[in-house]
């Protein structure tokens, strides 16, 4: 039973007024533009490296929000309504991915990507067996494709959250949301595998592993699951305190741990599968990851994203306490942080980290999240925290059951 | 300090859940006393009424429902059921046992070289060990529930009315509690469809035997 | 909702039960009966002649008898998911259908673990796949994955029989105090008391259950957390047998996205048989307004959503095997595309991805006849995917001088309709036992008044 009173009308809701995050916000980028300006002037390779797994971040976090408003719009949910906004506001973060993937296509692919530093020399062609391959892993290709997913993702994020906004002048957008949400569902799944192959994958030129796209997606659902659950909390103490009850953060904290054990299956099977058939070609994609201190990335990630999140969340009364649910968000965001890392550096320095291990990257990553943060706020100060006209809301807000 | 009876988690403190396995019976009428007992044709009326009875102190009341009336057990005052932890505890147990045993078959017993494979290779062995450890729990919850509703093959009905399992909300007060004439004025006055006394010793000894031709409790209200 | 009384309810989903057996019913019972009879014949002639009796050859050593396991497991999967995972995110309509696709699942599993006993080639001594110490002093090989698929099957159909029989109880319960003691079948020479066999039949199955507020509240409970137990267990019990193939070295069987392949497929291909099954029943057992339209239309977007999971790992697979670059990976798939089984890969494609086309639009999602025919060919291509998999794998393997051609015997077509026929005997026998609507469940969604948003 719900501990709050029923809402008849939906009150004034403050704005989300936090310096506090701002101001980290701000911190992060100054240190990861610190750091990556320090490390282009010692290692550029591995500068490069940390832009690169920064960059995918908030790409990553924007289409999981997409994601998870349209697989509700489609089954027809109600329970999110009070959280619509917030997920329509954290998915304000491809145009950030979009800078870095020009930033990057221009300045800095070839410290990463063999294939592009060798692209148009006769060692190119070298890399690969077959004539087709080799044409497609070329510069042109590789910018044409990201540039075509990246505009395909922005206006599908304009179309979405603009129908969701429309809702606040009056208009009733069922229709027209549940229309966009299928054309974002069946376009995603292939542009997000295509994207991911392209900017993380292709790091090795020879692995393949069929289940990428899915283990991509999988770990970006959760990490978005783990920052709205955050700023569920975070809005709570303040402007969202009557909106979001208790039930709706109980629900949030299930499908949390739900997605810790979806992420650990797809990451255990994938590892299963390919550990066991002990091919060269995919097996060197876990080989280089697994020795020279890049293994305790690996075990950290996984203790953050699986034991600790399940454990804390498991009961039904810690998944509403504040302190459980902040260190269960707080870990898996920070593992999110550490797996892009881990995908990347140890392609660039397969012998290790050289100086100060894991750190710089990591602030450079952070520098991503705290731009990602700083668009989602923006996005909240401009257009609300709460779909004030979702006819939903208030039945969600005032629903009696917990279980 | 923990209650007698109760397992508690060496290491959290937190009760493991195993006793609510062992709970007296709490699915028939408590006492010696007969029960007065109301059917109501209503989930509303029903629900209605017990709120009624809690509010007027009565402690010892039985309820019986065709389905699961949600947001009942607070108003009867039953706590949340614990089995859910029994359960848990289980299959923690069962996932220890079960990567104890391929550890022993395969490492210390039997080593056979597979495949080029170490004799102790763990991530091999998450699979039965998942699949056993949830069996485990499976079986266990499936007692658990079948001891905590005392279900067991029975040929007799204990219902003070056949109609529970059907369309009738019946509860049913102790005469304990208050005078029979005073509990069947209340029932008639709370909207009760039938009204009648219930003797859970009398329905004990002389039950009504489900295949017919045999005494019936006489008091049941379908007597 | 209003038209509905608990009264009403009931008298609605026991009247099957005490009915006479129509003459539909009568003519389906009798011929599932006999084609449940070719199946035993079949295993009989198999344990007398051996493994040659399987259309298997050196290079294709498993064939029909792994693609039909594969494909009744994956019907049993979509059970799972109605009565467990749907449970879980708390989809109240699950009630009108979860009886049915549960009883699916228990007979579909019962028939799908009977292929991996009869293919071990000597099925009596099966019980060696059982840990156990024995006169070899030899034990299962846990690291070999086909002693996970032992467990998994053994977990997975041991919880879905209990949690389907949790179920059933309250319903037992109901059926044992509705049953006319006094009703007998007088055959003139002798008299039958039917009724006083049903009031024990029930009261035994019943055990006794009271539906007292402390039952309800153990009761709940234990279903819940069999939903929580289940939903893990049927995941990773398919996924294991997708990792099963993939962890080998045929191309075309080793690929890492072959766990949540099978699961998303077998969700498919097992919904697609509750259409096959809910569609006739609601009419003949006049349950319409308790299996609805928008029942059906509801589990066909399910069948929409996973389906298109399913053409996206297609095109994965063959977007990853030209990446890989491996001839072997390749050849595979161009084996599919252009190969002596093409038929079957081309045929699959049109059953699984383009009629599925059809779910898009609300008037055929709600039209019966449109989803018997896209359920009809989503079971079809199910099976051709298995098949797929299984087969043409094998066939085209690495060695050229290996490639070999696979073909069904008269065993094979015997073995596939017997198990047809035995599933379908389970199943119209239990209509007749037990009510295929969940009674209680139902009860609960539509009468009470507190709903979730209520």
């Amino acid at each position: 039973m719900s501990d709050h009173p029923r809402l008849e009308t939906l009150p004034d809701i403050p704005a989300l007024v936090t310096p506090k995050l701002k101001g980290a916000a701000s911190v992060c980028i100054v240190a990861g533009l610190i750091s990556f300006v320090a490390l282009l002037a010692t290692d550029a390779n591995r500068a490069w490296g940390g832009f690169l797994s920064g960059l995918v971040l908030p790409a990553w976090l924007s289409i999981a929000a997409l994601f998870f408003i349209s697989i509700h719009r489609i089954t027809g949910a109600r329970w999110h309504a009070p959280l619509r906004r917030l997920m329509e506001g954290l998915s304000a973060g491809i145009p950030l991915t979009a800078v870095g993937f020009v930033v990057l296509a221009a300045l800095g692919a070839p410290y990463l990507y063999d294939w592009f530093f060798l692209a148009g020399s006769p060692e190119h062609h070298a890399l690969f067996v077959t004539e087709s391959k080799a044409a497609w892993m070329t510069p042109g290709r590789w910018i044409a494709t990201g540039l075509g997913v990246l505009a395909l993702w922005m206006f599908l994020q304009w179309r979405l959250v603009g129908t969701g906004l429309a809702e606040d002048g009056g208009a009733v957008i069922k229709k027209a949301h549940t229309l966009w949400s299928i054309v974002f569902l069946v376009l995603f799944a292939y542009t997000f595998t295509l994207f991911a192959w392209d900017l993380l994958l292709s790091l090795q030129v020879k692995v393949v592993s069929a289940m990428w796209g899915i283990y991509q997606f999988v770990g970006a659902l959760q990490a978005f699951l783990a920052v709205l659950f955050l700023f569920a909390h975070l809005a709570r103490r303040s402007s969202l305190k009557q909106v979001v009850g208790e039930h709706t953060l109980h629900d949030l904290g299930t499908w949390l741990v739900g997605l810790s054990c979806v992420w650990a299956y797809i990451v255990f099977a994938q590892y299963l599968i390919i550990a066991f058939a002990n091919m060269d070609e995919e097996t060197q994609f876990y080989l280089i990851r697994f020795q020279h201190g890049y293994q305790a990335m690996a075990t950290v990630e996984v203790l953050l994203r699986f034991p600790i999140p399940f454990l804390l969340l498991l009961s039904q009364t810690t998944r509403t306490n504040v302190l459980a649910g902040t260190v269960a968000g707080l870990a898996i965001v920070l593992a999110a942080m550490i797996q892009l890392v881990w995908i990347v550096a140890p392609v660039i320095h397969p012998n290790g980290l050289p100086t100060f291990p894991l750190l710089p990257e990591l602030a450079i990553v952070a520098g991503f999240l705290g731009g990602y943060v700083l668009l989602a706020l923006r996005f909240w100060r401009k257009h609300g925290l709460v779909a004030r006209n979702d006819p939903d809301l208030l039945p969600s807000i005032n629903a009696e059951h917990l279980h | 300090m923990p209650k007698p009876g109760t397992i508690v988690c060496p290491m959290t403190g937190i009760d493991l859940g195993v006793a609510a396995l062992g709970r007296p019976d709490e699915t028939a009428p408590q006492g010696e006393a007969p029960f007065v007992a109301g059917s109501f044709a209503d989930e509303a009326g029903f629900v209605a009424a017990c709120k009624a009875a809690r509010a007027a102190g009565r402690t010892n009341l039985q309820s019986w429902t065709p389905y699961a009336v949600h947001g009942l057990d607070p108003v009867l005052g039953l706590q949340r059921s614990l089995i859910g932890r029994a359960v848990f505890s289980v299959a923690i147990l069962g996932f220890v046992l079960c990567f104890g045993m391929q550890y022993h078959l395969m490492v210390e017993d039997w080593p056979i070289i597979y495949s080029g494979r170490p004799y102790s290779s763990w991530s091999l062995w998450i699979v039965p060990t998942l699949e056993l450890g949830l069996l485990l729990g499976a079986l266990v919850n499936l007692f658990a529930a079948f001891h905590t509703c005392r279900l067991i093959p029975d040929p007799f009905s204990h219902l003070p009315d056949p109609r529970t399992t059907d369309d009738r909300f019946c509860l049913a007060i102790s005469t304990a509690e208050a005078p029979q004439v005073e509990l069947e004025a209340w029932f008639h006055a709370q909207g009760a469809a039938e009204v009648a006394l219930f003797s859970a010793e009398k329905a004990k000894a002389e039950p009504e035997f489900m295949i017919p031709g045999q005494p019936a409790a006489k008091e049941s209200i379908h007597a | 909702m209003s038209s509905f009384t608990a009264q009403k309810i009931t008298d609605d989903l026991t009247a099957p039960i005490f009915r006479r057996p129509s003459l539909a019913w009568v003519a389906g019972f009798l011929t599932s009966f006999a084609l449940m009879h070719a199946l035993v014949i079949a295993v009989a002639a198999y344990v007398w002649g051996g493994y040659g009796a399987f259309g298997v050859n050196s290079t294709v050593g498993w064939g029909n008898d792994i693609a039909s396991y594969i494909y009744w497991i994956g019907i049993a999967v979509a059970g799972t998911l109605v009565s467990s995972i749907l449970l879980l995110f708390r989809q109240k309509w699950r009630t009108g259908v979860n009886r049915a696709t549960e009883a699916m699942t228990v007979f579909a599993i019962n028939i799908a673990g009977l292929f991996p006993l009869i293919h071990t080639g000597r099925p009596w001594v099966d019980f060696w796949l059982i840990p156990h110490p024995n006169d070899l002093a030899l034990y299962p090989q846990f690291k070999s994955p086909i002693v996970w698929d032992v467990f998994a099957i053994t977990g997975y159909a041991t919880t879905s029989v209990l949690f389907f029989y949790l179920g059933l109880i309250p319903d037992f319960a109901t059926l044992r105090d509705r049953v006319n003691p006094k009703l007998a079948l007088n055959l003139g020479f002798v008299s039958i008391p039917i009724g006083k066999l049903q009031r024990m039949l029930y009261s035994s199955l019943s055990l006794g259950w009271k539906g007292t507020a402390a039952n309800w509240r153990h009761y709940e409970r234990a279903y819940s957390q069999f939903a929580w137990i289940s939903t893990p267990l049927v995941i990773g019990m398919h996924s294991t047998i997708a990792t099963l193939l993939a962890v080998s070295l045929v191309p075309g069987w080793h690929a890492s996205c072959f766990p949540p392949y099978f699961v998303s497929g077998a969700i498919f291909g097992g919904l697609a048989m509750a259409l096959l099954l809910l569609v006739p029943l609601r009419s003949a057992f006049k349950l319409q307004e308790y299996i609805t339209l928008d029942h059906l239309d509801k589990l066909a977007k399910i069948m929409l959503g996973v389906g298109s999971i399913v053409t996206y790992i297609y095109a994965i697979e063959f977007f990853s095997a030209w990446y890989s670059e491996s001839q072997f990976e390749k050849g595979q798939f161009l084996y599919r595309l252009f190969g002596g089984h093409a038929w079957a890969f081309w045929l699959m494609l049109f059953c699984n991805v383009v009629c599925l086309q059809l779910f898009w639009f609300k008037r055929f999602r709600r039209n019966v006849w449109t989803l018997l025919f896209v359920a009809f060919m989503v079971n079809i291509g199910m099976w051709l995917e298995r098949f797929n998999i299984i087969v043409l794998s094998l066939e085209h393997d690495h060695l050229p001088v290996n490639w070999n051609h696979y073909a069904f015997t008269g065993f094979d077509y015997l073995l596939l309709a017997g198990s047809f026929g035995m599933f379908f005997f389970q199943f119209l026998l239990f209509i007749r036992v037990a009510p295929i609507v969940a009674i209680a469940e139902v009860k609960q969604t539509l009468l009470h008044k507190t709903n979730h948003h209520a």
